[in-house]
């Protein structure tokens, strides 16, 4: 098994009003994985760690298997960064942008380059203060994708975005992962944009993560089922049971570890099992979260 | 500077300051040319003299370190391949090669007419005490800007900055070795001249060396 692209274990960090806990994820090369969480989750904190732009006060963080924050210098020749926070200079156009970049990073390539700006329809000699939103997300996610880059980290690339936009930039996410060797660190609080390109799901609420694992393993564990209780009757409890909501003789309960053998059990207690419904990815991560809160252990 | 990433990271900044230093070459040249037209001209030139000298420093502060954290373009250079430490040396390396281009070629050029014209020259230890305390008001912009990053530290040391001349002027042209000769002929370089600019010197060193030291120690560059 190849070494992670990066591998974040037991990573703590401390502000006055917020706090990241025991932070312990990692991503294999040639996955996306998407980090999802709340506003003010952690996300951004936990990614700017990653990157060494601010220092976790414990835990260990290997980029590429550079110790971070002392090896950024050398990770970043073959990370690319893009936050929804980030901004170019407004003075400068989009080409001089591309030749900053390109005069430091080792891997430029400036036929994919050109190729970007007419995709994203960016015309080169416009100053960055004449772009849109979108379209200075565009020119941040070409001076992070031409790089050529063996991780993209993308904090909240999507937001703000119109629906023509997210489709262009998740479209040319798509293809740099045609390559086995690359990965992408996707984060947003968005679920549907991550559930299209991920492989791996991690959801971060109020400073830890709350659970890692992949979108396939995600989806088939959660399931909802809608039982039908005779009166009087209480559901006995099952393990991976986080919710479950009665009114009148309809109960509807949700389950983080789905098996076949749960319709049986319920249907053995005297209820009757009307539905089993998959869940989405947002209605998995409410459910999570809401979870988590109620039982922090 | 070995680093090629620090130093094209200079070579940007250098470009993003290119008409404060323009600027100052010839505010001073102007300054220069008006000198000889009068006692209103020769004071009108020193002002515009202090200021080319000086004012670099708060332009440069305010375009490569102030702006750049509040756009936040410096989230996108710290994305590139450099430590959070090396983008700061490679910040303050360009403010001072911007601060003290202008700054060395407008001491040369007073020195230079100086030497060719018979012109007074009473007023040149004071003028070098002055020259070397711009100095001092760089190195402590660079302080305030690169290692406090409060809005009012960085207010309060531009406030001291315009008014510090000022107090400049009046604390030191009471000295009678320094103030009873600024109108003669021919400068009288007393031992005092040379203790304050050899102070000043030594502040600025310091102030930059404070600097660098912090820089070392700080782990969250956003």
């Amino acid at each position: 098994m190849s070494a992670p692209v990066f591998e974040l274990s037991g990573v703590d960090k401390s502000y006055p009003y917020f706090k990241l806990e025991g932070v312990r994820i990692q991503l294999a090369p040639g996955q996306i994985m998407g980090f999802i969480g709340a506003n003010g989750a952690g996300k951004s904190t936990t990614i700017r760690i990653l990157m060494g732009l601010i220092a976790q006060q414990c835990g260990e963080v290997r980029l590429l298997g550079h110790p971070m924050p002392e090896g950024q210098a050398l990770a970043k020749r073959d990370v690319a960064f893009v936050s929804e926070e980030m901004r170019l200079y407004s003075g400068a156009t989009v080409e001089q942008h591309m030749q900053f970049v390109a005069s430091v990073v080792p891997h430029w390539d400036a036929t994919y380059a050109q190729q970007l700006l007419r995709r994203f329809n960016l015309q080169p000699q416009q100053k960055t203060k004449g772009l849109s939103h979108g379209q200075r997300m565009k020119a941040l996610v070409l001076l992070a994708l031409a790089r050529r880059p063996r991780l993209l980290v993308l904090d909240e690339p999507m937001t703000g975005l119109d629906p023509v936009a997210r489709q262009e930039i998740l479209a040319e996410l798509m293809d740099i992962v045609t390559d086995e060797e690359r990965s992408i660190l996707f984060s947003s609080h968005n679920t549907q944009d991550v559930e299209q390109v991920s492989d791996q799901i991690t959801f971060i609420d109020r400073g830890r993560i709350i659970e890692s694992r992949d979108k396939e393993s995600f989806l088939e564990r959660w399931r909802r089922l809608q039982l039908e209780v005779p009166a009087g009757k209480p559901l006995p409890p099952f393990a991976g049971v986080i919710d479950v909501t009665s009114s009148g003789r309809t109960a509807v309960v949700t389950t983080k570890a789905f098996t076949p053998e749960l319709p049986a059990f319920y249907n053995q207690a005297g209820a009757v099992v009307r539905e089993v419904q998959h869940m989405t990815l947002e209605e998995i991560f409410v459910a999570e979260v809401m979870s988590s809160r109620e039982d922090p252990s | 500077m070995s680093n090629p990433v620090m130093r094209q990271f200079i070579l940007k900044d250098l470009y993003a300051v290119r008409w404060t230093m323009i600027g100052a070459l010839l505010t001073a040249v102007i300054a220069l040319a008006i000198a000889r037209t009068g006692s209103l001209g020769a004071y009108a030139a020193m002002i515009f003299l202090i200021s080319a000298g000086a004012a670099p420093a708060v332009f440069v502060c305010m375009f490569l370190v102030i702006a750049e954290r509040k756009e936040k373009t410096n989230l996108f250079c710290l994305s590139l391949p450099i430590s959070g430490r090396q983008y700061a040396l490679a910040k303050i390396s360009a403010a001072a090669i911007a601060f003290l281009i202008p700054w060395a070629l407008i001491a040369v050029l007073i020195a230079a007419l100086i030497t060719i014209f018979p012109v007074p020259t009473g007023f040149a230890p004071f003028g070098c005490m002055l020259w070397t305390f711009a100095l001092d008001l760089f190195a402590m912009l660079v302080a305030i800007t690169m290692v406090g990053e409060s809005e009012g530290l960085t207010t309060a040391g531009i406030v001291f900055f315009n008014t510090s001349f000022g107090f400049y002027f009046f604390i030191f042209m009471r000295i009678p070795a320094i103030g009873q000769h600024s109108s003669d002929a021919h400068a009288l370089w007393s031992p005092i001249v040379f203790q304050v600019i050899g102070a000043q010197l030594l502040i600025a060193a310091a102030l930059i060396a404070f600097t660098l030291w912090r820089l070392t120690k700080r782990r969250d560059f956003i």
